[in-house]
């Protein structure tokens, strides 16, 4: 009780220290005038008195310093005078020091920060529903075709949740769709994502405003309701807080609004404009068939991840005796949620993390040479210090006192840093990136900064001032050159640091070469003078399959028609665009059964697709306006297929059917080229095309072929396509150039982040590599200048210190290169036709850094070779 | 005149508490209180005294108040706490214990 007592008493009183001190100065002066008068009693005169009281009394200030000792907290009050202090002699003297200190610590914190704070929001906060942990995605397992997150069918989809006992329910979610908004103003394309009813109260979430859908709103006649996503509400309707219950006209029919969904909600994902309750069509559902869809389910109470696997594979053995021709080797693939949605990004991210994580370290490593250095460089002052009585603790307390105030304003900056950063970061991200919203600082990131700050505390701060204070730096007063002292782990500190720039370099040049690589790569199409852009044919307008058909078929002519157009054509999903549509073949042989190609992309397109992109044709024919619907089923099929199933012969009159029952046998009339369908860097499966008027699809993707610039035809061609139908909205207008390049939107910002740690390592490691052998120099200029009146040359002592260098550079950039091939199976997911130890990127990271350091050593060297013996012998 | 002694070390504490005991004093009155109950041997260092006064008041054995004295000036006066008593008397016979033992030891054969 006492101490407590004391030392909250202790804490006023340092806190109202001006008025205790006044109030001890009163103290004195009434002390120091009873005295006086006693003496003047005595007979003295009354300034003799004075003097003689003052005599008596002793040295003011010291007494009234350890008063204050007695009452406040004087190793606060020490602390705060020792702060101020460095503070001071830092800003006066030893300004590039703190300012090296400043850059390297908030930088260094900055950018491990922001990083941290992406890969937090995205792969390890928890999603925002209820109970996140219990959430679940399921995938379709067709084993078949060993695909294991194939599409779930709603068929499959109704039989899991009727019948497993596992879940409390089971939602079903369609992620593409639109829905044109029209009689507001400028007609709007909107994405949808289709979602059964009973979505949100799986997730666990309400709506910002308004409710949830009701149970019954996938019956036909209650199913024209929406709900709004929050970007789109902001941004069409300006926040309006009255918009729940209004009707919005969506293809033509009026929708209910029935409230707006919360900022982060981002299921499928978060570039919906609406989303819309999922009619399931039930002539759809003996197929059993999936497109588009995914499901996801929440776990009851107490039920396990393996639990849920062993029903739901029960479940599907059953279906799969009850439906043998879809079901037999079909199975569910069960994932946790969190984990499902950001599955792409986790080892991009981790990398990220690593690249940037070994730049932290070489940063720390630096700032712990320079900080032993100018330890080393005081080293007089100190010992002097401690010969005059301080003890280890106040010197160790006063150099940690001193670094503390700049320790803490360059945390604070690095935390402001880490919070611009991750802004940048997160604008730089595919709008399709998982939790792309939810990126943020938040409050783990904040305590990784506090805890990398602390990290850097210790290294920087307590490390030298312990041993500092124990004299371990020095030896004794009498010797004057301490370049030994402390030699090894400066040298050791600075091949860490060489070692990990070798890595981050290394990977650097690897990653870029892999971009390089991916961005010469051959599509098999010519993205340069195409203009592309889709458009979503309104099936409430264009009833009958002919109608869509002949729509597209005006809208092309109507294209081609426009001056500078050289080609146009059709595809239902483009190129790169990364989504294809694919089905399984099966190839006729003649007096043989089938045989059944794994699966193909389906490209319905129309005649001069294949110039308008640039498709080599290499046998048989293109299609024509007369492979109408009523004509011969006919395809092309690409080089891969045919010279797969009938090699050494022409393709051309072969047949196959796609592999779905009852479709009748299509003859092949041409091959053509191969191409890269998903994305630049998989060539996952051979294409088949089939003609758009016996294969009509109301979402199709027009590409323009131009004799020049094709972005200055977009107006034209927009105008064309409007001519026909003002209600039509066109989206996604983009030279085909630019898609491809922003399929590699993600590849790009990681190469370019991991390029932009390397540089700065690389100079950090440069800047170490200076400041090391500049202070070495100093510190031996009395042995150089020793040696040069000893009769050696100036080139011995160039070489001597260039060996040195040459010794710990070469040494670092070994271990770097040793630590990158033992990183070389997880860098390997990243590189594409570059083996992860690619010889030529090695020898060029190595060389690259031995030049840089050599470079940086080169001012040194110089210097010491030109050491006056006359001058270094005599100062000192 | 009688000897002047140095104090024992550590004993300061416990003699200003057994000055303040019969009346409330300011740090001169109490410096001269010492030098009169002693007859003359004690003088107390302003250095030592204050701080003592000071480190009392904080643990709480002292409360200090400013009044005006007789002559008209302000000056702070020290009190004793019931905490202060408590201690005193505790210091007290902490101190007949070991003057007892000494005594013992010296007197012993």
């Amino acid at each position: 009780m006492t101490t407590l007592r004391e030392a909250l008493s202790r804490l006023v009183a340092s806190l109202r220290k001006k008025n205790l001190d006044r109030e001890m100065a009163e103290e004195m002066r009434f002390h120091l005038a009873e005295r006086a008068a006693e003496n003047e009693a005595a007979g003295l005169a009354p300034i003799a008195a004075h003097q003689a009281a003052q005599r008596k009394f002793g040295n003011v200030g010291l007494l009234q310093e350890q008063g204050r000792d007695a009452r406040g907290l004087p190793w606060l009050d020490q602390f705060f005078a020792d702060a101020r202090q460095g503070l001071r002699a830092l800003v006066r003297r030893d300004r590039g020091f703190a300012l090296a200190v400043l850059l390297l610590v908030a930088l260094g914190i900055g950018a491990t920060t922001a990083v941290f704070s992406v890969a937090e929001s995205v792969l390890w906060r928890p999603l925002p529903y209820a109970q996140p942990d219990r959430l679940v995605a399921l995938w379709t397992n067709e084993t078949r075709l060993s695909a294991p997150r194939s599409q779930v069918a709603p068929a499959d989809y109704r039989d899991w949740r009727e019948q497993a006992t596992v879940f409390t329910d089971v939602a079903l979610a369609r992620d593409i769709g639109n829905l044109n908004l029209t009689g507001q103003g400028e007609p709007e394309r909107l994405a949808v994502a289709w979602i059964s009813p009973n979505l949100l109260s799986v997730l666990g979430v309400d709506p910002l405003l308004g409710q949830r859908f009701q149970p019954d709103a996938d019956q036909p006649g209650r199913s024209h309701v929406v709900l709004l996503g929050h970007a789109f509400w902001q941004r069409r309707f300006g926040g309006d807080l009255t918009i729940v219950g209004r009707d919005l006209q969506l293809n033509n029919s009026p929708y209910t609004v029935a409230g707006v969904l919360p900022p982060d909600f981002a299921y499928p994902q978060g570039a919906f404009d609406v989303w819309a309750p999922l009619t399931i069509n039930p002539a759809d559902l003996p197929t059993r068939s999936g497109s588009m869809h995914l499901a996801v389910a929440r776990l009851k109470p107490g039920a396990s991840l393996p639990q849920a696997q062993a029903e739901l594979d029960a479940i599907s053995r059953r279906l799969g005796r009850d439906f043998p021709a879809t079901n037999a080797d079909r199975r569910v693939t069960i994932e946790p949620l969190a984990r499902d949605l950001v599955s792409t990004t986790r080892v991009p991210l981790l990398a990220l993390l690593g690249a940037v994580g070994c730049l932290w370290l070489i940063a720390c490593a630096n700032l712990a040479n320079l900080v032993f250095a100018r330890t080393l460089a005081r080293q007089r002052e100190l010992q002097v210090r401690i010969a005059l009585g301080a003890t280890q603790g106040r010197v160790a307390r006063q150099m940690i006192a001193e670094f503390t105030p700049l320790l803490v304003v360059a945390g604070a900056l690095g935390v402001a840093l880490a919070q611009a950063g991750t802004h940048v970061l997160a604008a730089r991200l595919p709008a399709e990136f998982p939790r792309l919203r939810e990126i943020g600082l938040h409050a783990p990131a904040v305590a990784f900064a506090l805890l990398s700050l602390g990290a850097v505390a210790l290294v920087a701060v307590l490390w030298p001032a312990w041993s500092a204070s124990r004299g371990e730096l020095f030896t004794t007063l009498r010797t004057r050159s301490a370049g030994a002292a402390g030699g090894r782990l400066r040298d050791g500190l600075l091949l860490a640091q060489i070692a990990l720039t070798a890595l981050l370099v290394t990977g650097g040049v690897l990653l870029t070469r892999t971009f390089t690589a991916l961005e010469s790569v051959d599509l098999g199409f010519q993205p340069t003078g195409a203009l592309t852009l889709r458009m979503a044919i309104s099936r409430t307008k264009y009833r009958s399959d002919p109608a869509i058909a002949d729509y597209t078929h005006q809208v092309l002519e109507r294209v081609r028609a426009v001056p500078g157009v050289s080609s146009a054509g059709v595809i239902n999903r483009l190129p790169i665009g990364g989504i294809v549509e694919t089905w399984g073949v099966n190839i006729e042989r003649p007096g043989a059964e089938t045989v059944r190609l794994a699966t193909a992309n389906v490209c319905i397109v129309s005649p001069d697709y294949l110039a308008a992109l640039g498709i080599p044709r290499l046998s048989g024919r293109d299609f024509t306006e007369n492979d109408r619907a009523e004509a011969p089923k006919v395809a092309l099929v690409d080089e891969r297929i045919a010279q797969r199933y009938w090699p050494g012969e022409s393709a051309v009159g072969k047949r196959f059917h796609l592999d779905v029952a009852g479709l009748e046998w299509i003859e092949i009339v041409g091959i053509v080229g191969h191409v890269r369908m998903e994305s630049v860097d998989t060539d996952l499966r051979p294409q088949i095309y089939l003609p758009y008027r016996q294969w009509p699809r109301d979402r199709a993707a027009l590409v323009v072929r131009t004799a020049t610039q094709p972005a200055a035809f977009a107006p034209a061609v927009v105008a064309a396509l409007r001519a026909i139908d003002p209600d039509q909205p066109v989206y996604a207008v983009d030279e085909m150039s630019e898609v491809v390049r922003d399929s590699l939107a993600q590849r790009r910002l990681t190469t370019s982040l991991v390029g932009l740690f390397a540089a700065a390592s690389l100079a950090v490691a440069c800047v170490g590599v200076f400041g090391v052998f500049a202070f070495v120099v100093h510190q031996r200029t009395r042995e150089f200048g020793v040696r040069l009146a000893l009769g050696a040359q100036r080139g011995d002592i160039l070489r001597l210190v260039l060996r040195r260098a040459l010794l710990i550079v070469g040494v670092g950039v070994l271990c770097g290169l040793i630590a990158t091939i033992a990183c070389a199976r997880l860098l390997h997911g990243f590189l594409f036709e570059i083996s992860a130890l690619d010889p030529f990127s090695f020898s060029l990271a190595s060389s690259l850094l031995l030049f840089a350091a050599l470079l940086a050593c080169w001012l040194p060297a110089r210097r010491a070779a030109r050491v006056d013996p006359m001058i270094a012998l005599r100062c000192e | 005149m009688a000897q002047k002694s140095a104090l024992v070390p550590g004993t300061l504490d416990m003699l200003v508490l057994r000055v303040l005991a019969r009346e409330d004093l300011h740090g001169w009155a109490i410096t001269q209180k010492l030098e009169d109950l002693s007859r003359q041997a004690l003088h107390v260092e302003e250095g030592s005294l204050y701080p003592s006064l000071y480190r009392m008041e904080a643990k709480g054995w002292l409360k200090a108040e400013w009044r005006v004295t007789e002559k008209g000036a302000r000056a702070k006066y020290y009190a004793l706490t019931r905490t202060g008593r408590k201690q005193l008397e505790a210091e007290k016979e902490n101190w007949s214990r070991m003057t007892g033992i000494i005594a013992l030891v010296m007197e012993s054969a």
